[in-house]
């Protein structure tokens, strides 16, 4: 369908009234003349372009409406691209549930003592706190990430929500120069069904077992110090003798504490 | 150890309780000159 063009003022090339009437009554009168044809010509031309003219209003018309088209469309998309990510974010959610908590998320951490250090499952703690950092995308944010891209087992730092499958998995009764621990994870926590995988994580109780003494703690400046040298920590006015059954004893000291109270 | 699927991602942020006042503390108001007091025509 046609748009109908705007009317244009600018086609009208008419003679004026005085000289269009005087000629017509010498045309009757004498017949025409030369001069006369090569303004009939003349008259000819400018039909032609107002015809060319009327020609190019239309598509100038046609153009417009068909802009007017497009924009409509263009509001359109836009609305179903927002109606479209509104749907897509309900998706995520509905598939990938997140919680926010003001506390800190509890698990359970063994390490090994050895050369004067406590070393985790991939790791050394130098400190009572870890800061996980993706080993295979170092440089992409969201840490633990979650969306495959670091593995299957993904990346940071790992606790169970079990003490108990955990001494079972690692350690026996009669074992030594181990030490357990309950951590604080914050920061992005990645819950699975058996443990978490978090940003960061603090020790805040543990229990060190040496060969013949032990330290168990929830003091910062105590656990601070295991980290820094579980040996010394072994041999210092913290450590009392061992005392068995060793793992009852991770146990009752570990589990005091499981979870942290709302402020 | 294996610590199964996946369930849910939690975002801890602790609450941390201001130790010290939003706003700094106002200089105290300086005190008003005292007005005289106006000196009416006293009636005849």
């Amino acid at each position: 369908m046609s748009a109908k063009p705007s009317a244009s003022s600018d086609t009208t090339v008419e003679l004026p009234a005085a000289v269009r009437k005087r000629l017509q009554t010498l045309r009757n009168r004498y017949g025409r003349q030369r001069t006369d044809d090569a303004g009939h010509r003349m008259e000819l031309a400018v039909n032609r372009r107002r015809l060319q003219l009327a020609e190019i209003n239309q598509q100038i018309a046609d153009l417009e409406q068909r802009a007017r088209v497009i924009r409509s469309e263009l509001q359109g998309f836009g609305k179903g691209m927002t109606l479209l990510a509104e749907e897509t974010i309900a998706e995520y959610e509905r598939a990938f549930p997140e919680a926010w908590s003001p506390s800190s998320v509890l698990g359970y951490r063994v390490w090994v003592i050895n050369g004067n250090g406590l070393i985790g499952a991939r790791q050394v703690w130098e400190t009572p706190v870890l800061v996980a950092e993706c080993a295979e995308f170092p440089d992409v944010d969201e840490v633990p990430h979650t969306d495959n891209r670091c593995g299957r087992l993904g990346c940071g730092v790992y606790a169970t929500k079990e003490l108990k499958p955990l001494l079972d998995l690692h350690v026996r009764e009669r074992d030594r120069n181990y030490a357990a621990g309950l951590v604080a994870m914050e920061g992005k926590v990645v819950e699975h069904e058996d443990g978490y995988r978090a940003a960061r994580a603090e020790v805040v109780s543990m229990a060190l077992i040496g060969q013949h003494r032990e330290v168990y703690t929830t003091d910062s400046t105590v656990i601070a110090a295991a980290f820094t040298s579980p040996d010394e920590a072994i041999d210092s006015q913290w450590s009392r003798s061992l005392r068995e059954p060793v793992l009852e004893h991770i146990e009752a000291h570990l589990t005091e504490r499981m979870e942290e109270r709302w402020i | 150890m294996d610590i199964g699927k996946r369930k849910r991602v939690i975002f801890v942020e602790p609450l941390k309780i201001p130790t010290e006042p939003e706003s700094p503390i106002e200089d105290p108001l300086e005190e008003p000159e005292p007005v005289a007091p106006s000196k009416k025509p006293t009636p005849a």
